[in-house]
């Protein structure tokens, strides 16, 4: 009987969890896809739904679904970005800014036009989830080599249960908002100015990069080594949700950004 | 113990859906139908479920909870004989009940409105039932006649033999691919349901009930016929490129629905 007992409780818990697991991955990406698309010029728009047949949001986290198939063994990396040695800025030749750098050379100028569709259609979805990703403050990978000082954090607990850097970061967006879905997120978070949003679109991806180190370096500042999630302050929780927006905010308008300049047959700068 | 059980259960039921696929996709099906409905048919379908058309979504089973309808425990299944015709043995099939469901709407004068009314909601649930391939049983496949455990892997990463994983095929299709969107309204599926399939919506519309229940039976089939050729196993790519025939039911489920509706609903 007790057996039973325990393997129903097991199995309601893994469909409980399936069920609401809200992460930069899942709820966190669709956010961003969402707000994106907000942002899309007609054209990019129509362009997209062309390619895509899909809303953004519906491929947010494709890349992840299919990540475990060797299919796709090779963008494995495209989730993450290198932050340089000196800390202000990011390796341009790894990860995902290395797909998002080889996917403006390859479609801006109006070069997708001279690709098939499939082709266009699959640098567009990976594209939606990798701009997304990048942003994510757990995704800057720091070399324990020149920082020794992100090495070795403590964890952070709900409860009894740990709650890892990666994971803490992931779940941000979605945490301390029970009951939020993707259109109550960009109604309530899409506040961001017109002055801001031209902010973070312009420059180079050089310039992107800087600002995606500097989150990733605030992302460890902000980290509640040793404490109890559920039990932060006001200020705290307010100083983690801050990041965590600005954070999806940048790459749903820098992702917005990237698709406008390619259908307008643009190009954006490395450097 | 008792009360940690029923706390279990009713998180259970708060958490998953009581209908065809997840909430969001039961109350999209109804959302793409009512778009696709005449203007008399929508204003006749309001005037019997009231403003919020997705309230029907999962309706049965609502009932069900609250000790009512307990009959319909076995409506959402399909039986289909080996020509993939109907092939009801009894009540407990979704084609039975859809049958006798129309009949009272399309003589909605001889009823009572309450009689109409529910009618109506048992062919907006049981035309989204049937087309879950989860609830479809073919002669054929006495496999699919409950559910049952199926395997799957990642295959063989970098050398080695991935670890293989059991899975529900009810679970399968009913929660694995609308939970792959967290976060998405009804609304939001809705509007990718009619951006990959609304120019497919006259070949999907095409064709009597019985037609669409052959229909079923066919893309059920070649499931069925590829999880037995591969031995009960589906790699993990496998289980992904399904999503889009998932889609694709749930797509035939919309169009067929407000077909239904516009034909007897008058």
């Amino acid at each position: 009987m007790k057996t039973k007992f325990l393997a129903f409780i097991a199995v309601l818990v893994a469909l409980c969890s399936v069920q609401g697991a809200k992460a930069w991955s899942g709820f966190g990406h669709g956010c961003i896809a969402y707000v994106a698309e907000q942002h899309l010029t007609p054209e990019a728009k129509e362009k997209c739904r062309y390619y895509l047949r899909h809303t953004l949001p519906y491929y947010a986290s494709w890349m992840d679904y299919w990540r475990g198939s060797q299919h796709f063994k090779k963008v494995n990396s495209g989730h993450t970005v290198s932050v340089l040695s000196s800390g202000d800025g990011l390796n341009m030749k790894y990860g995902a800014m290395k797909h998002l750098v080889n996917a403006m050379n390859e479609l801006g100028d109006g070069k997708y036009k001279n690709l098939p569709d499939s082709v266009v259609r699959q640098r567009l979805i990976n594209m939606i989830h990798y701009v997304g990703d990048m942003h994510c403050p757990c995704h800057s990978k720091f070399s324990k080599k020149y920082f020794p000082q992100y090495k070795g954090k403590k964890t952070a607990y709900r409860g009894k249960k740990e709650v890892a850097y990666h994971g803490f970061w992931d779940g941000s967006p979605g945490r301390w908002r029970k009951g939020w879905e993707i259109e109550d997120y960009a109604k309530n978070v899409d506040k961001v100015s017109k002055k801001q949003a031209t902010a973070w679109q312009s420059g180079t991806f050089t310039d992107w990069g800087r600002d995606i180190a500097k989150g990733g370096h605030r992302g460890f500042a902000l980290y509640p080594e040793g404490k109890d999630i559920d039990n932060l302050s006001s200020k705290e929780r307010k100083a983690i949700l801050a990041l965590a927006d600005e954070m999806a905010m940048q790459g749903a308008y820098r992702l917005a950004h990237v698709l406008n300049t390619i259908f307008a047959d643009k190009s954006i700068e490395t450097r | 113990m008792k009360k940690i059980v029923l706390l279990c259960a009713a998180l259970l039921v708060g958490t998953l859906s009581a209908g065809a696929w997840t909430r969001v996709v039961d109350k999209a099906v109804l959302v793409v139908a009512y778009k696709n409905l005449n203007p008399q048919t929508q204003r006749i379908l309001k005037s019997y479920i009231g403003e919020d058309i997705t309230k029907p979504a999962g309706h049965l089973a609502w009932h069900r909870k609250n000790g009512r309808m307990l009959e319909s425990e076995g409506w959402h299944r399909l039986h289909l004989d080996s020509k993939l015709q109907p092939a009801a043995k009894d009540e407990n099939d979704a084609f039975v009940q859809i049958e006798k469901a129309l009949e009272i709407v399309r003589n909605s004068k001889q009823y009572k409105r309450e009689e109409v009314a529910l009618a109506i909601q048992i062919v907006m649930n049981l035309v989204t039932d049937m087309h879950n391939i989860a609830n479809v049983t073919l002669e054929s496949y006495p496999m699919s006649a409950a559910d049952f455990q199926f395997y799957t892997s990642k295959g063989t990463a970098g050398g080695r033999k991935a670890k293989t994983i059991q899975y529900s095929w009810r679970n399968q299709w009913t929660f694995r691919y609308g939970g792959f969107h967290s976060g998405y309204t009804h609304d939001m599926y809705a509007e990718d349901i009619d951006l990959m399939f609304g120019d497919k919506k006259a070949e999907f519309s095409k064709g009597s009930l019985r037609d669409w229940a052959h229909d079923i039976g066919t893309y059920t089939t070649a499931v069925y016929e590829l999880l037995q050729k591969n031995d009960n196993h589906f790699l993990h790519a496998t289980v992904q490129a399904h999503e889009p025939l998932h889609m694709s039911c749930v797509a035939r489920a919309a169009y067929r629905l407000a077909v239904l509706l516009n034909e007897n609903l008058k």
